[in-house]
């Protein structure tokens, strides 16, 4: 089984044998260096709480000056509520409802997908995903050509449920970053960084994201929102969690694949 | 059948959809949405929240402000370009980390499957095996008769010196591979940096340091001798006191070993310590406790009484002692240590998740496998002679005096003569 | 009333999920930090059990001279070994190249099964019942073993409590298409953290069907293969588990397979699996949990290996029960808890490794580029959603209606004979 050898006492030239990856390991991180990586996450996660309030109204007055160049701008209002004992401000439009016959357009629209695109040579994960979409779609197109009357939500909701939604994310990415990320050999600062960094892109992101979802509700209708909440919703951030983190280990594993004073073997 | 189930759902829908349409009927201009009553509750500000900082102003500050500097509104495909840009942005942003995914997949650079060596076959004399064969396709050493300097190109040119036979004087440095056509000496305190080949019988002087080392005939390594990589024979090999055996050291047939050598992996047909005192293993077992003449079985432990005979095999989550001259002609598993007390035999196999200790005089014919160490007493003998059997412990070996194995041990701890 | 129920639901899926994220975060820390468990390959033991080596094949003559090439060429000694390749009412060419290798290696002999029900569980039936050796290792057509996997899966078979013997499985089609380096990861991921941090905690590590082996008089005292269940293997793994004995995984003995090439296959495998492994689920559900002779530890992991293709037939049930939940005017809810539901389910982000044990997985191979593939695995998920749950449900389908199951084969890519 090939070993590492330590020839510095001899003189001899030293020759590299890599453990081989069936039982080779990392060490253990000390006690010590856990402490302070947890401290630096409970930092930025108490700097949330007190600075989130000001990157949400941020991302909402830009959100609102793109808005206000695509909807008729008296109709965009910035409104204060209330979360985690915070103020944060969440923007409103008009919605509207569905007419009839947009609703039927929606409807053989989500059918023709679900019945007819699985018959074609989209690939299959494509398919399956529109599929997946296109059934949620289904039950809203219903809902609103049967019972329009109960759809139980204003703008006002949706918008206080996204904003709230993207703050909890953030929330959960130090935590989600934690978890993935202290396993390995790396820096605590580079750790940290690809926190910050993926709060940023993540605010970037919501900046352009909440004018898209207003924008649809208010000019083509409420029937877009639980699409709209389910699939472009939390599932696009974990992907960007997911991105970055492959991202950062490849560049991690390029560096330490040769460093022997990184793997263990066995124990 | 898709598109018949299709059609006929989108049939009865427009048969049982309800006519009349959506409440609240104002048409917009664009003929496709109603605007929905905007509920109170929802849109009302709520005007107890404390406002923040110096932003006071009120909603309906908000739109007055926007309402004097009104934009243009440019349209695209019937779309604000705005928003059409925006949409542009949000793909490029959900694009980003699929990025790298996408230049490794069309461009890519690790894409071939996990290498695995299909001719691997585990081989204990396996880097003799490489040298010798290295050097054969390399310089076609079976036929070399003569004494010269070669090169040899492996990962960069090495020299290779052929010499008839070879006399190394003390404290001398050899910094090239050595082919030796018939018998070799050193001195001591050599240091040999690269690899030696000898055809004929080998002396290795005291506190050598030898990088690795060939020999088909009989070998002798001189006391604190440190071997880095391995050594392997095809004759007898004899280790004097205190020498680190580094990686291998194999040999088709005896294996010597002083006291106070360490190793790695050992390879011997048999491999044999230093000779001891015998232990004295009393032939009467005197009744002192309760486990000189009764199983016990504890929550800890299971204890044989001395002379146990056992013929099934044994898998337990306790400690297991066999007391003193047991036989078992079974296979022993325990979750935690197996002591086999002295005397005894055990026609078997021993798999411990802990520690493995064979007492002096002991015979186990199987292989011993632990997770963790594994101590061999005085006079043990392991494995049978015509066979080969395995010493494996994870953590460490300890092996006393007048020990002999038969066939391999391995750990991937720190291995002891004692 | 309804919407209490739903909201029960959804509280069962998060803690679901979070039971989930839990363990694969525990293997993962385990793999990359723990003290890894030892396998038996490095024992060298003259002793090895007569082994029959059976393969399974329908219509395989794209990949049949490869593996037995392969299996011809292994270092375990030929008086010792059968192969026997079991034509299972192949109507292509199989038979023929067969019976050339059986002409000319006399330890290979073929099945020829051209009456009875087809099927793998029948073949293997058929085939144990002519076998002469102890041990029973099985190899898919399409994979190609190095020298060393024979004498490496039987080795294990030394330790009493061993049943089984599982390998690692290493694509070699890997660069075909983002399906098979989807795939190539996911396998990593599963094998080289997943079953090897089971393996380290001792809990259930599976037998895969393939790159593996069992003993042949434990398969006879549980009467055989049962033809009604698709995935034997998982079946033989919860029987021997339930009965006290136990599966090695060997993360050293590495073996070629082929991944299906194209998604329809893959929805097909994936399906099958799903089918076949909630089958097993609803018959062993309760034997794991009163087997007195599983610990604590390993009914819990048990249940959880047994029910891990009901988790996305109870995530996907979970997302419709959001949707209605949103129709129903329950958004609040949703707001905090579907968060949690995708980040534990997002944690599974790739089948049923989630994306960080795929990470570490890759990073233990000493992979690079193909981590930045990850992001992919969104695909992946959604798909192995649909498809295996479709699969949960063929399996309730099929204890309602006790409809006989058929056993389709997996499609083979390999393009050369040669």
């Amino acid at each position: 089984m090939p070993r590492q050898h330590n020839e510095s006492q001899s003189g001899i030239a030293k020759e590299l044998v890599y453990y081989h990856r069936s039982y080779r390991k990392i060490p253990v991180p000390e006690k010590r260096h856990l402490i302070p990586f947890l401290c630096l996450i409970i930092i930025i996660e108490v700097l949330l709480y007190l600075f989130s309030p000001d990157l949400n109204y941020l991302v909402n007055r830009y959100t609102q000056k793109i808005l206000v160049r695509s909807v008729p701008f008296e109709n965009v209002n910035m409104i204060w509520t209330e979360f985690l004992w915070r103020s944060i401000t969440v923007l409103n439009v008009p919605g509207s409802y569905p007419a009839m016959w947009f609703t039927m357009i929606n409807l053989i629209v989500a059918l023709l997908i679900v019945f007819i695109i699985p018959q074609t040579k989209t690939p299959k994960p494509i398919t399956v995903a529109l599929t997946l979409m296109s059934l949620i779609h289904l039950v809203s197109a219903l809902f609103f050509l049967f019972v329009p009357d109960r759809f139980p939500y204003q703008v006002i909701d949706f918008s206080t449920t996204y904003v709230v939604m993207v703050m909890v994310t953030w929330f959960l990415i130090p935590v989600v970053y934690g978890f993935i990320l202290y396993p390995l050999p790396s820096s605590v600062f580079s750790k940290i960084f690809m926190i910050v960094f993926t709060l940023t892109f993540s605010s970037a992101f919501n900046i352009f994201r909440y004018s898209i979802f207003l924008y649809l509700i208010n000019v083509h209708s409420f029937i877009f929102m639980a699409i709209l909440f389910f699939c472009f919703g939390f599932l696009l951030d974990m992907i960007f969690i997911v991105g970055f983190y492959s991202f950062y280990l490849s560049l991690l594993s390029g560096k330490l694949q040769h460093d022997m004073d990184v793997w263990q073997w066995l124990y | 059948m898709s598109v018949k189930y299709f059609l006929i759902l989108v049939a009865a829908i427009f048969l049982f959809a309800p006519t009349g349409g959506v409440s609240a009927q104002e048409s917009s201009p664009r003929g496709k949405a109603t605007m929905a009553p905007v509920k109170q509750e929802a849109s009302t500000v709520i005007s107890d929240v404390e406002q923040p900082g110096d932003t006071t102003k009120t909603t309906q500050e908000v739109s007055t402000k926007e309402t004097t500097n009104a934009p243009d509104r440019t349209y695209l495909l019937g779309v604000p370009q705005y928003i059409l840009i925006t949409l542009l942005v949000l793909m490029a942003f959900i694009l980003i980390p699929f990025l790298p995914g996408f230049i490794e997949l069309f461009r890519p650079k690790d894409e071939k499957p996990l290498a695995l060596n299909m001719n691997f076959s585990k081989d204990y004399k396996y880097f003799g095996k490489s040298f010798q064969k290295i050097l054969e396709d390399g310089l076609g050493t079976k036929h070399i008769t003569e004494p010269g300097e070669y090169t040899l190109m492996l990962s960069k040119p090495e020299k290779v010196r052929v010499v008839e036979r070879g006399r190394v004087s003390d404290q001398k440095t050899i910094d090239e591979i050595l082919y030796v056509l018939a018998d070799f000496t050193s001195g001591s305190d050599a240091e040999f940096r690269k690899e030696i080949y000898v055809r004929g019988s080998c002396k290795i002087g005291d506190r050598n340091t030898l990088r690795a080392l060939y020999c088909e005939g009989d070998l002798v390594i001189g006391e604190g001798t440190a071997v880095i990589r391995w050594v392997d024979g095809d004759r007898d090999i004899e280790i004097k006191e205190g020498c680190r055996l580094g990686v291998s050291v194999a040999s088709t047939k005896r294996l010597a070993v002083a006291r106070h050598c360490s190793f790695s992996r050992m390879f011997g047909l048999p491999i044999l310590t230093y000779k001891a005192k015998l232990p004295e293993i009393l032939s009467e077992i005197r009744v002192k406790n309760i486990s000189d003449t009764t199983m016990v079985i504890s929550k800890e432990e299971i204890i044989l009484p001395p002379r146990t005979n056992i013929s099934n095999d044994i898998v337990t989550h306790q400690r297991i002692v066999f007391r003193g001259k047991s036989f078992a002609k079974a296979n022993i598993k325990s979750y935690r240590d197996i002591i086999i007390e002295e005397g005894s035999r055990i026609e078997g196999n021993l798999f411990s998740e802990r520690n493995v200790v064979i007492e002096a005089g002991c015979t186990i014919t199987g292989n011993i496998f632990s997770q963790g160490q594994v101590k061999i007493g005085n006079a043990v003998q392991v494995g049978q002679e015509g066979k080969i059997k395995s010493v494996i412990a994870k953590k460490g070996v300890l092996v006393e005096g007048n020990v002999t194995i038969y066939g391999y041990i391995m750990t991937e701890g720190e291995g002891k003569v004692l | 009333m309804a919407v209490l129920i739903l909201k029960i639901y959804i509280g069962f899926v998060v803690f679901v999920m979070a039971v989930y994220f839990t363990r694969h975060f525990i293997f993962s820390m385990n793999r990359i930090y723990g003290e890894q468990r030892f396998y038996y390959q490095d024992i060298f033991d003259s002793d090895l059990p007569f082994l029959s080596v059976l393969i399974p094949m329908h219509n395989e003559e794209k990949v049949a001279s490869h593996i037995l090439d392969a299996l011809t060429n292994a270092d375990y000694p030929k008086d010792r070994l059968e192969l026997i390749p079991i034509d299972d009412h192949s109507s292509d060419g199989t038979w023929r190249i067969l019976d050339e290798y059986a002409a000319r290696y006399p330890f290979i002999k073929p099945l020829h099964r051209t009456t009875g029900d087809r099927g793998k569980q029948n073949a293997l039936n058929d085939a144990i019942r002519v076998t002469a050796g102890e041990i029973i290792l099985v190899f898919d057509a399409d994979y190609l073993p190095p020298r060393c996997v024979l004498r490496d899966l039987a080795v294990c078979f030394n330790d009493p409590e061993v049943g089984a013997a599982m390998g690692r499985v290493v694509p070699v089609n890997t660069s075909q298409n983002l399906l098979t380096r989807i795939l190539d990861l996911e396998r990593s991921g599963g094998y080289q953290v997943d079953q090897q941090a089971r393996h380290n905690l001792r809990l259930v590590a599976q037998y895969g069907g393939t790159v593996g082996g069992f003993r042949k008089k434990l398969l006879h005292a549980c009467g055989g293969f049962d033809p009604k269940i698709i995935t034997e293997d998982t079946e033989l793994t919860f029987k021997l588990y339930v009965n006290g004995w136990k599966v090695a995984y060997a993360n050293r003995v590495e073996c070629y397979e082929e991944v299906p090439e194209n998604w329809v296959t893959r929805s097909r495998q994936i399906r099958r699996w799903a089918r076949g492994h909630t089958q097993v689920m609803f018959r062993y559900f309760i034997p794991v949990i009163r087997s007195k002779f599983l610990s604590a530890r390993e009914k819990i992991d048990g249940i959880l290996l047994l029910s891990v293709y009901a988790v996305p037939a109870i995530l996907f049930l979970g997302i419709a029960d959001s949707v209605a939940l949103f129709f129903l005017g329950e958004i609040n809810l949703l707001t905090g808890v579907l968060p949690i539901i995708l980040t534990v389910t997002c944690n599974t982000f790739g089948n049923f490794a989630p994306f960080y044990q795929i990470g570490i997985a890759s990073f233990l191979d000493g992979s690079r580029q193909r981590i930045l593939l990850l992001p992919f695995l969104v695909f992946n998920f959604l798909f192995s959603l649909w498809y295996t749950t479709q699969g949960f449900l063929d399996a309730v389908f099929d204890i309602i209606s006790t409809r006989r199951v058929i056993w389709h084969k997996t499609k083979r890519f390999r393009r050369s004979t040669t």
